[in-house]
């Protein structure tokens, strides 16, 4: 079942059009090379690639291993995601947490939090041993957002904060239709409290939530919480000044970012990470290092459990 | 005569090895089951430490229920009788049996925010709304990983080498944790204005 699920997944990956390095290597499962060779292997290939395909449309398989975004219902622009996803490989590469975006259609039916626990159960995002994942999915039309958090950072983002960063940041946008700037508002926030709470600073221009609303169902609970958005601001200041000083612009990074120093590590990293599974081609503003490299530092994860944290609503 | 002692070693050498070998296998299959038993075990204490959190929660909720719906009480009453019951319980199946009492009632309690709408715009109601849901998630996700060691303690000591090795370890099969349906609280609600 596994093994099937797997080949679902990658060949899914392949019909949605991004570029898989080695199909015959992903696709035929371990005993069809033995005994098939040359145009035979081809043709049994084609054949299983198109009974999977039939069965991975009937019942899709989804996949967060290849992407940061990953966005199964079409409705984030490609500047947006870009924007996310940039803001997540900064998330992961300073604070060690895998955050992973997943949109889907619609669960046909099913508990939003139970996909999402099966998908991250799968995965196994979050390092063994440290479970830093956290994966935040979104049913279009069942009008539902759900996030799950690895063991490991249950106590960084409780329950009750992640419930309020939903109402207050994923809804609104949603609300709008605006996807990709719900999501981005809420990851931004919640990017920024796990960088505190590992002790590191996210580049300036990640911004804390324009579009927040204020409103006084904080309750008690509210000063903290505004309290770290002023923490944040402070920290942005400081962190322009100081990228002033370095002669480095902080530039927005849906544009070409100007912090040169984080991307040539991030082109190092993916000369050096061959594995190659998708690129970054199509997505605007990151062309530059597009061509069949692979994950950048993502990708690496495997064995993060996740405990049943999190929470999730609708709008 | 020499073949007949070399017949007779050889068949001696053939039962020591078998022996030796069924030894070993039992030895292995006796270690297995213990470590088994213990990975039950230490998934049932997990399971608990959530069947805990919830258990504290209660009091929370039954106090901020009670500001507004007041004429509540049979059903106040009953969620703080099973929460008792809870407590009083011990042993797995005792606590399983406990906590779905815990969670007819509670899913009756958290019913009423329908009919007090100022309970439901409650900010302290909505957190604890929203902790109560997380952690039945995480009831479930250790109920899952309990029942897996469960499933794979039994199916090790149902085996015929297994058998012998279990009741030489003294390892009896383990319940699974059902899940029950109809006592599931669904406090799956929505506060969304």
């Amino acid at each position: 079942m596994n093994k099937c699920e797997l080949v679902e997944v990658s060949l899914d990956a392949s019909a949605r059009g991004r570029k898989v390095n080695s199909p015959e290597a992903d696709v035929s499962p371990g005993g069809l090379r033995t005994f098939a060779s040359g145009r035979t292997r081809t043709w049994l290939i084609v054949l299983a690639v198109c009974l999977v395909a039939a069965r991975a449309s009937a019942a899709p398989a989804y996949s967060i291993k290849s992407d940061w975004v990953n966005d199964y219902a079409g409705v984030l622009s490609a500047d947006g995601k870009a924007r996310i996803r940039a803001l997540l490989q900064e998330v992961e590469q300073k604070a060690k947490a895998q955050i992973r975006v997943l949109v889907i259609p619609t669960t046909g039916g099913r508990d939003l939090h139970d996909l999402l626990m099966d998908i991250g159960r799968e995965s196994g995002l979050g390092q063994k041993g440290v479970d830093h994942g956290v994966i935040v999915g979104v049913a279009v039309q069942d009008r539902k957002w759900e996030f799950v958090t690895g063991q490991g950072i249950e106590d960084t983002l409780p329950d009750t904060y992640l419930y309020s960063v939903g109402q207050e940041y994923l809804v609104p946008g949603f609300r709008n239709g605006d996807y990709a700037g719900g999501l981005f508002n809420g990851l931004a926030v919640i990017g920024h409290r796990i960088a505190q709470a590992e002790g590191v600073t996210l580049s300036g221009s990640i911004p804390i939530a324009p579009q927040r609303r204020v409103s006084g169902r904080h309750g008690r609970g509210g000063g903290g919480f505004f309290s770290c958005v002023w923490f944040f601001l402070l920290i942005m200041i400081v962190g322009r000044i100081v990228g002033a000083s370095r002669g480095r612009g902080y530039g927005r990074w849906s544009g070409r970012s100007g912090s040169g120093g984080f991307w040539t590590a991030m082109m190092i990293g993916s000369m050096l990470n061959s594995r190659g599974r998708s690129t970054w081609g199509g997505d605007s503003g990151f062309s530059g290092f597009g061509g069949g490299s692979g994950f950048g530092s993502g990708g690496s994860f495997g064995g993060g459990s996740f405990g049943g944290g999190g929470a999730g609503g609708s709008w | 005569m020499k073949y007949g002692l070399i017949a007779l070693l050889v068949g001696l050498a053939i039962v020591v090895c078998g022996v030796c070998g069924g030894g070993c296998m039992l030895y292995s299959s006796y270690k297995t089951a213990i470590s088994l038993d213990e990975e039950v075990k230490a998934k049932w204490s997990d399971v608990e430490v959530d069947l805990q959190r919830r258990y504290d929660l209660i009091p929370n909720i039954i106090e901020t229920v009670k500001g507004y719906a007041k004429h509540e009480k049979g059903i106040i009453e009953t969620v703080a009788e099973s929460r008792t019951k809870y407590f009083s319980a011990s042993g797995p199946a005792a606590k399983q049996e406990a906590s779905a009492g815990l969670e007819r009632a509670l899913s009756r309690l958290l019913v009423l925010q329908e009919q007090y709408p100022d309970l439901k715009a409650n900010q302290q109601f909505q957190n604890l709304t929203v902790s109560l849901e997380g952690t039945e998630n995480r009831i479930a996700e250790k109920r899952r990983r309990y029942n897996e060691a469960v499933r794979q303690l039994n199916t090790h000591i149902r085996g015929p080498i297994g058998s012998i090795a279990a009741s030489w370890a003294d390892v009896k099969p383990a319940e699974l944790f059902e899940v029950q349906e109809a006592a599931k609280v669904a406090p799956k609600v929505d506060f969304g204005d």
